[in-house]
């Protein structure tokens, strides 16, 4: 036997993932929120807080378009063009004309759902994102990645280290 | 006015500036998305919310709060929410601390009593909402499926290539049509016609059918393009008018000439560097002449070329004195794509890998590609190749046919897990290669003169693969102990051990594999940057780079400011047609081409063969054709429920309002919806429903259905930048392609 190490005679790209950078598909959150360019505003907000997002993709036909972030949202209330209710109003506030296509962010950050995990979270800082949406390799979106997946998945990773 | 006490929540949980973020971790995730309070005695200093880890995710239990935090401006409790939320965004805070006055005249101060964070304004805003319709939530596996009549070969094509439609015009002897069609997405049918991996037929309905095997696609798709190239004929480019942006693209392989087609036709300037001396990347230079027809790769790249492509060979971005620079790109250019592949081979760090007999797979089949010897290659000698890849294959086949005498493939998988195709193995066998599995290379001897004269392999013990990617698991390659090393004679030793990519310079991002570092769309996050291919992906199919291709066209796209929501400049005609039934298929079998008898492959003709007409059309008529709709003539469907009844695949749903019938088949695709009269007066009212992930298109409602309301169509739409037409004389010459 020689000394040369098995991982010199390797070939990393033949290597199946490692338990703990596994496949994106794998910690994914298995849905994805979406809205259309028509969406508005207030709706957009509905959909970020209900299912704690700051950011969101936007679809046309299936196909992701772009993203809306939360800063845009409130950066529109804070301008007027969105008006919350009073607690002593009794009456709706007057619908926002401000929709998704009025914010839109060019170029959502698209992820492999065969990509590590280890891979996303890079791409995740270096783009300075909240949302990665994970797509099969039909582009087809099937999922999402937010800091709570993230949280999640370290969570239970070393919670099996302590076993 | 609503006022920041009506949405602000008690101050919750605090941490200190000096904790590590892997120690709050936990109290972060449940107090999500409201961020925790960074507290250092009675001070609130700011706050840290769950977005933090993103940018430190490797580093949590090193990185201090205080690293991360965020300021936490104060706002008294009277305010509205709209000056909230001003303050947020104007310190970039995440978080607002509530104050209120507390104490009496002399001792009246700002007391924190609660606080507010995006998520808390975003639910105010959110109260405004009534109408739910745009409160979409889409169900994310593709296996849960969407109901719409995506075929299930076109929807697992990376390229997304219209397969029915091509395949029924094959079986209808439209053999151009078919072609074109197939052109639509694919620049190179020849060579995915031959050589894809072909995901769509790994997912083709007649392949879910116990007993049954999915259409030969692949096989048909060879055929359109081989009837098409001996008819002479050629795919004339309608070219958008200029749109006075210029792209350049770095790499002329597969995923390059996709983009810079797309972008070409689109009406941009586009300027192809290529390092070879010829455009293909890894078709012509790392696919050796067996395996396709280099005279169709030519003329399908000079269907590419003559849009008007500016290409410039021999030029190589790169960090080298002579090189091109990524900046002077990115400085000339709108927008700049590196497609640059992974073209160079492996050679594993193993005592012996520097001797001159040693080579690395890629360099040797580009030496082969252009139509050389590689250096020290030994003519009736021995080689040994050390992988079991499908680049393995081709290197060893091609060896067999250099003249080598004694071939042997090794590698460390057994052999019905090996990654070569088994039919190329089958036929490398059959001239002669000789396989070994389950040993690991450990070194390469060299002779008195420094020559090689053997290589030495550990046995191994049994491996274990991960079921979900079928890889090889890293933990379970394990030598068997004290068990002597098998040593194989050989003069040359080639590693097809991996590929490797080579950074264009700093400027280019990459990834922890060691891969350019880009999304999906290609976007890098340096401006006007984009990557994609093997580059990124790692090693993958001719079809995933052309993939690759048609994405970041329209990333670029995009990022120069078209309205990809719009159609643009293209006219899309739809187009309806009645499609063929296909039952009558049942009787026949899966086939594929056939190839070369043994003996005559000792030598670089191609080794795959042709089809007849009549093969291809009985291998056409087995397509279910799955991208038919079901068509209900709604003024003469009675609502009946005999096609729901009839349906073998519980497919259909007729639904009858008033009527409590059951609505099982899972269908959203409304293709029906009619009314006979007031139900209230004996009349009728309703609606039909499919599941296109269900439906085979097996036409029994159409037989069953006592009205005669039910046929079957395609619908598909059909842009106006190709026409077919007869091979031009080219007035300019083009750059060599395929060969050397």
């Amino acid at each position: 036997m020689t000394s040369t190490p098995v991982s010199a005679s390797l070939d990393p790209d033949r290597l199946a993932p490692e338990a703990d950078d596994p496949e994106v598909g794998t910690v994914m959150r298995d849905e994805v929120v979406f809205c259309l360019p028509s969406t508005p505003a207030d709706a957009i907000a509905k959909l970020l807080a209900d299912n704690i997002l700051s950011e969101l993709v936007v679809l046309v036909d299936r196909r992701p378009v772009g993203y809306v972030a939360k800063e845009d949202v409130i950066g529109h209330l804070v301008d007027g063009d969105i008006v919350v209710a009073g607690s002593d109003f009794a009456v709706r506030p007057p619908s926002t004309s401000v929709q998704a296509r009025n914010m839109l962010r060019p170029s959502p950050l698209l992820v492999d759902e065969h990509q590590r995990v280890s891979e996303v979270v890079a791409l995740m800082a270096q783009h300075e994102r909240r949302l990665a949406v994970v797509t099969h390799e039909d582009e087809t979106v099937v999922g999402m990645i937010t800091p709570r997946e993230l949280a999640d998945f370290t969570l239970a990773r070393r919670q099996a280290v302590r076993g | 006015m609503a006022e920041l006490a009506t949405i602000a929540s008690p101050l919750g949980a605090e941490c200190d500036p000096d904790d590590m973020l892997g120690d709050i971790l936990e109290v972060l995730r449940i107090q999500d998305p409201v961020p925790l309070l960074v507290v250092r005695g009675d001070e609130v200093l700011g706050t840290v919310g769950l977005e933090s880890i993103v940018s430190s995710f490797d580093m949590l239990d090193a990185t201090s709060v205080r690293d991360v935090m965020r300021p936490a401006p104060r706002i008294d409790l009277g305010e509205r929410i709209e000056v909230g939320a001003e303050a947020m965004r104007d310190s970039s805070a995440e978080a607002a601390i509530i104050t209120a006055v507390e104490g009496g005249i002399f001792s009246k101060r700002s007391e924190p009593v609660g606080m507010i964070s995006a998520a808390h304004v975003l639910g105010a805003i959110a109260k405004n909402v009534v109408d739910k319709a745009p409160m979409k939530i889409m169900s994310g596996h593709r296996d849960l499926g969407f109901n719409v009549p995506i075929t299930p070969c076109q929807r697992n094509c990376p390229i997304r290539q219209d397969i029915a439609t091509y395949i029924d015009y094959v079986s209808q002897g439209r053999y151009v049509d078919s072609w074109s069609v197939i052109h639509e997405t694919n620049p190179f049918p020849s060579m995915l016609g031959r050589l894809c991996n072909h995901p769509c037929e790994t997912d083709c309905k007649r392949g879910w059918d116990p007993g049954e095997d999915p259409v030969t696609i692949r096989s048909i798709k060879r055929f359109s393009t081989d009837f098409a190239f001996q008819q002479g004929l050629w795919i004339d480019y309608k070219i958008a008018p200029a749109k006075g942006k210029r792209v350049a693209v770095v790499g002329a392989g597969p995923a390059g000439l996709t983009c810079a087609l797309d972008l070409r036709v689109q009406g941009y300037e586009v300027v192809l560097y290529e390092r070879e001396a010829k455009v293909g990347g890894l078709l012509s230079t790392s696919i050796p002449p067996f395996r396709f027809d280099h005279r169709q790769l030519q003329w399908e790249l000079d269907m590419i070329m003559s849009t008007g492509i500016d290409v410039r060979l021999n030029s190589n971005v790169g960090p080298g004195p002579d090189d091109i620079k990524t900046q002077d790109l990115l400085d000339e250019y709108d927008a700049v794509f590196f497609s640059i592949g992974m073209m160079k081979g492996r050679i594993l760090p193993i005592p012996g890998s520097d001797l001159p007999e040693v080579t690395d797979a890629m360099t040797f089949l580009r030496t082969v590609s252009y139509d050389k010897i590689p250096e020290h290659f030994p003519i009736g000698g021995s080689v040994v190749v050390v992988g079991g890849g499908a680049v393995a294959t081709d290197a060893c086949q091609s060896s067999i046919k250099l003249g080598a005498k004694d071939v042997w493939m090794v590698a460390i998988e057994p052999e019905d897990r090996l990654p070569a195709f088994g039919n190329e193995l089958h036929e490398a066998k059959e001239i002669g290669l000789h396989i070994k599995c389950g040993v690991i290379v450990k070194q390469v001897d060299a002779d008195e003169h420094g020559n090689v004269k053997a290589v030495s392999f550990a046995p191994l013990k049994d491996l274990d693969f991960d079921p979900l990617s079928g890889k090889l698991i890293f933990s379970s390659v394990k030598e068997v102990e004290n068990a002597p090393l098998w040593t194989v004679q050989a003069d040359y030793c080639i590693f097809a051990s991996g590929q490797i990519m080579e950074r264009p310079d700093e400027l280019v991002p990459v990834s922890q594999r060691g891969l350019l570092s880009a999304d999906r769309g290609g976007h890098t996050g340096v401006p006007k940057l984009f990557c994609g291919g093997d580059c990124v992906q790692g090693p993958s199919f001719i079809v995933d780079a052309a993939g690759w291709g048609h994405r970041v066209a329209r990333s670029i796209r995009e990022f120069l400011g078209e309205d990809m929501q719009a159609a643009g400049d293209r006219i899309y005609q739809t187009v309806v047609e009645r499609t063929d039934d296909h039952r009558q298929s049942e009787v026949f079998a899966r086939t594929e081409p056939g190839i070369l008898e043994a003996s005559k492959r000792y030598d670089m003709t191609e080794v795959e063969q042709s089809w007849s007409d009549r093969e291809a059309i009985v291998q056409s008529i087995r397509c279910f054709q799955c991208d038919s709709v079901h068509h209900y003539d709604q003024t003469v469907c009675v609502l009946c429920g005999a096609c729901d009844d009839v349906c073998p695949e519980k497919a259909i749903d007729v639904v009858v309002f008033g009527e409590d019938r059951e609505r099982s088949s899972g269908g959203e695709t409304r293709v029906c919806a009619t009314s006979g009269g007031d139900p209230e007066a004996g009349g009728y009212e309703g609606e039909i429903f499919i599941n296109y992930d269900r439906c085979t298109n097996c036409r029994i409602c159409e037989d069953h259905c006592p009205v005669n309301c039910i046929t079957f169509e395609r619908v598909r739409f059909v842009d106006d930048t190709m026409r077919v037409v007869e091979r031009p004389d080219l007035r300019v010459e083009l750059p060599l392609v395929a060969v050397g």
